[in-house]
């Protein structure tokens, strides 16, 4: 027999404030990693290689660059990369939910193919493609990303503002003679944001990876910045004589991700209460 | 006594059948081994009909390349030239059969000659009046005007059926004379070839008998490849150091494999300089970077002290090669020489500049983790002369687009290789930008110093032409040579014969067994 265990509210809470809680900690290091670790771009030949110790935590690099540093200072520009690969995505995908929701009609069938369309190609690929047409840079990589991330913030906002078009409060803005714009930004906007925060969060993780992976096939971002999977990339040449080198950037890459991860799954069960039931 | 001669007359039988068994055969050494399966697994970087060298165990040249890369007989066995090289007559092998059965003669050796040049970067066809076919085996070629490089340049030419290619210098058939037949082939994976029995060459009759080709794009793949056993050879394939430096001594070290570098043949890593537009006009600018590279730090440090640092276009081993070093590292004079075309640090932050502008160079590399290291090397060195660097690594193809529309400042290029005379017809009197950057031909006396070494067939006259050549590249600066990127081969212990060719695009398999 499957019994079911509500999470109460504090619990969910308690979640929250765990992940925040590590992941503020993993932040703070991420943000603040030029003020802290100003020197993870010097070359210094003497300590080409060196194993992890307590000068240098994660060993260092091919060109004896500090790796803990160097770490903190790639997971600061994959962190802020995906932020703004997020945001744009979620702009672009807001402003074509609400239209196809909201509008329905031909409208709704046009972007629901446009979105079709864009959900058939696996987004590393199409990226791959936008960034062979557009160039290798960092711009690129941002509008590559953005352009196929987009989507998945569009489905939802279609489907809930479908359900929110036809609630009362909408209903008696429309009778009154608000306008579409009006409707769309005072009474719809406002209640479809909520369901994507934790969309965005989980995303952010997704749009960390993404950049991991282009850049360690070579199409991100550029030496001698520090970037996690670049430096994954620099590393596999390594993996005999200095297996360290992989270990680090990916220990820290996998713990923001799921931390980043985790958080957005503990807000979408707060937020949902059909989701907070868990199987026992 | 009779016992005494019975025994001498059995022993002598005895000797005379072990020699006559081992001798008769035509047994080599390779043979020794028959038990051992001859089939050799060659891990690649590159699709066997894209690569420059996996042609050559299909097709034979006209002419073989030597030691000192001048030219040896080869399908050409003899040839005669008139006393101001307008007239050749060439002297073809005999009894010549591709692997299909058909004949190798002169009509066919003509429409080789016709055909190849303007894909092979060879300068004759310029020049080409005509060539007559005298008989079977006889040619007798005509220019317009001295022509003096002919015969090195007909190594260059890897004879085909004429019916085997199309329209664009494409084979379409690759049935040939070489030592090896190809029997399966499927595009970026994988080739299998068995050898020509009937190949002409009984001296350079391979004792492999079967080769699998595996296609390994990553060069790290490679790696792995030859250490799990799952290829016996890496390296064997490519003209240039095919696998990481940083994996070379660990793979030395490794008692299961073996690993030969090549110390007199191959090319030198050379950075290409945009003289022709940029900040890289400016010759002081090209003098300082030439002078700010620590060549000796370079290949201690990211190359792991398997490459050898040198600044010279081509290794003193080549026939017409520089006989000095070039510029070399000297910091003081590197600033000095930007100071000299007005470039002062103002502001303090490091990096110089001239009008207000900071002098940034945008260098253009394709995505190796070689050039990787080598580019954020450079980028640190050029930094301690004040030149800030915009390090682009792109892919081999937007590499190439980039350079191909002159837009970058320094980039990867290819190196002088081979004959040192073809690559000046080549790349090396171009000023134009094409996929390798843009070429060496600087100025009007390039292009006359170009002229007198292909007429002339007189090694000396060339030799005085060539240290006049050097001398412009080293003063002018039109490019920056780093490194001899040795060719290096990486095989399993049992792979006895390997070896390296004066030309460095051909395989020689010739003595190669499995032991």
């Amino acid at each position: 027999m499957r019994k079911f265990k509500v999470k109460t509210k504090k619990q969910q809470k308690n979640l929250i404030w765990v992940w925040s809680g590590l992941l503020f900690i993993l932040l703070t290091l991420i943000i603040f990693s030029p003020y802290i670790f100003p020197e993870s771009n010097t070359i210094n030949y003497s300590l080409q290689l060196q194993k992890p110790s307590i000068l240098h935590w994660f060993g260092t690099d091919e060109f004896g660059r500090d790796l803990f540093s160097r770490v903190f200072n790639g997971m600061r520009t994959s962190l802020m990369y995906s932020l703004i690969i997020e945001a744009i995505a979620l702009i672009i995908g807001l402003i074509i939910g609400l239209l196809s929701g909201y509008m329905g009609g031909k409208v709704d069938g046009f972007l629901n193919y446009i979105m079709n369309v864009f959900q058939a190609f696996p987004t590393t690929i199409a990226a791959i493609a936008l960034i062979a047409v557009l160039g290798t840079g960092d711009t690129t990589l941002i509008i590559a990303l953005s352009v196929m991330g987009w989507v998945a913030y569009a489905r939802i906002v279609r489907s809930e503002t479908l359900i929110f078009k036809e609630r009362d409060f909408v209903l008696g803005a429309r009778a009154s003679g608000g306008s579409s714009a009006y409707i769309l930004g005072k009474h719809i906007f406002p209640n479809v944001l909520l369901p994507i925060l934790p969309l965005a969060t989980l995303m952010i993780g997704h749009g960390i990876m993404a950049i991991a992976s282009l850049s360690f096939l070579g199409f991100g971002v550029q030496p001698p910045n520090a970037e996690i999977g670049l430096m994954l990339k620099d590393s596999a040449m390594f993996i005999n004589r200095a297996p360290w080198l992989l270990v680090g950037p990916g220990i820290v890459l996998a713990m923001v991700v799921a931390l980043i991860n985790a958080l957005g799954d503990a807000i979408r069960d707060k937020m949902d209460p059909q989701k907070q039931m868990i199987e026992i | 006594m009779k016992k005494g001669i019975r025994a001498l007359v059995l022993l002598m039988i005895v000797a005379v059948l072990v020699t006559g068994f081992t001798g008769c055969s035509g047994a080599s050494a390779k043979d020794e081994t028959s038990d051992v399966e001859q089939t050799l697994v060659v891990g690649a970087a590159k699709d066997f009909k894209s690569g420059s060298e996996p042609k050559t165990l299909i097709f034979d040249s006209l002419t073989d390349s030597l030691e000192d890369m001048s030219s040896g007989p080869r399908l050409v066995t003899e040839w005669e030239k008139n006393v101001d090289f307008t007239e050749y007559t060439l002297k073809l092998k005999e009894g010549v059969t591709f692997s299909n059965g058909e004949k190798f003669n002169a009509e066919v050796a003509k429409f080789n000659i016709e055909y190849w040049p303007v894909y092979r970067d060879c300068g004759y066809i310029k020049k080409l009046k005509s060539i007559e076919v005298i008989d079977d085996n006889t040619l007798k070629v005509s220019f317009n005007g001295s022509y003096g490089n002919f015969i090195d340049e007909l190594s260059k030419i890897w004879v085909t059926l004429p019916s085997g290619v199309d329209a664009k210098g494409n084979v379409v058939d690759w049935t040939g004379t070489g030592p090896y037949v190809l029997q399966e082939y499927q595009a970026d994976m994988s080739a299998t070839l068995v050898r020509n029995e009937t190949y002409w060459r009984t001296d350079k009759m391979p004792g492999i008998v079967k080769i699998d080709y595996k296609v390994i794009t990553d060069e790290n793949s490679r790696v792995m490849a030859v250490k799990s056993g799952d290829v016996d050879v890496i390296g064997l394939t490519e003209h240039y150091t095919a696998m990481p430096f940083a994996d070379v001594p660990d793979l030395q070290a490794n008692k299961d494999l073996q690993v030969s570098i090549c110390e007199d043949y191959g090319t030198i890593t050379t950075y290409s300089l945009n003289w022709a537009k940029g900040v890289c006009a400016d010759q002081n600018v090209r003098t300082a970077i030439a002078l700010g590279i620590d060549r000796d730090m370079l290949t201690s440090t990211v190359l792991y002290g398997v490459a050898e640092p040198t600044s010279r276009y081509v290794l003193p081993t080549y026939k017409f090669s520089q006989k000095e070093e070039a510029l070399k590292y000297d910091l003081t004079k590197a600033k000095a020489a930007l100071e000299t075309s007005g470039y002062k640090d103002t502001d303090g932050d490091g990096i110089v500049e001239k009008d207000g502008q900071k002098l940034t160079l945008k260098m253009v590399v394709s995505d190796t983790q070689v050039n990787r290291s080598v580019g954020v090397f450079l980028q640190d060195a050029l930094k301690k002369i004040g030149i800030e660097v915009d390090l682009q690594v792109l892919d081999a193809t937007t590499t190439k687009t980039a350079l191909k529309a002159g837009d970058f400042d320094m980039s990867t290029s290819h190196p002088w290789t081979g004959t040192v005379v073809s690559y000046l017809y080549w790349r090396g009197n171009s000023s134009v930008y094409d996929d390798y950057g843009i070429g060496y031909g600087v100025n009007e006396e390039m292009n006359n110093l170009t002229e007198t070494v292909s007429v002339t067939g007189d090694d000396k006259v060339r030799e005085e032409e060539f240290d006049k050549i050097w001398k412009i590249q080293n003063d002018f600066v039109a490019g920056v040579p780093l490194y001899f990127s040795q060719r290096i081969f990486v095989a399993q212990s049992n792979i006895e014969g390997l070896k390296f060719c004066p030309n460095t695009a051909e395989v020689d398999l010739s003595d190669v067994v499995i032991k």
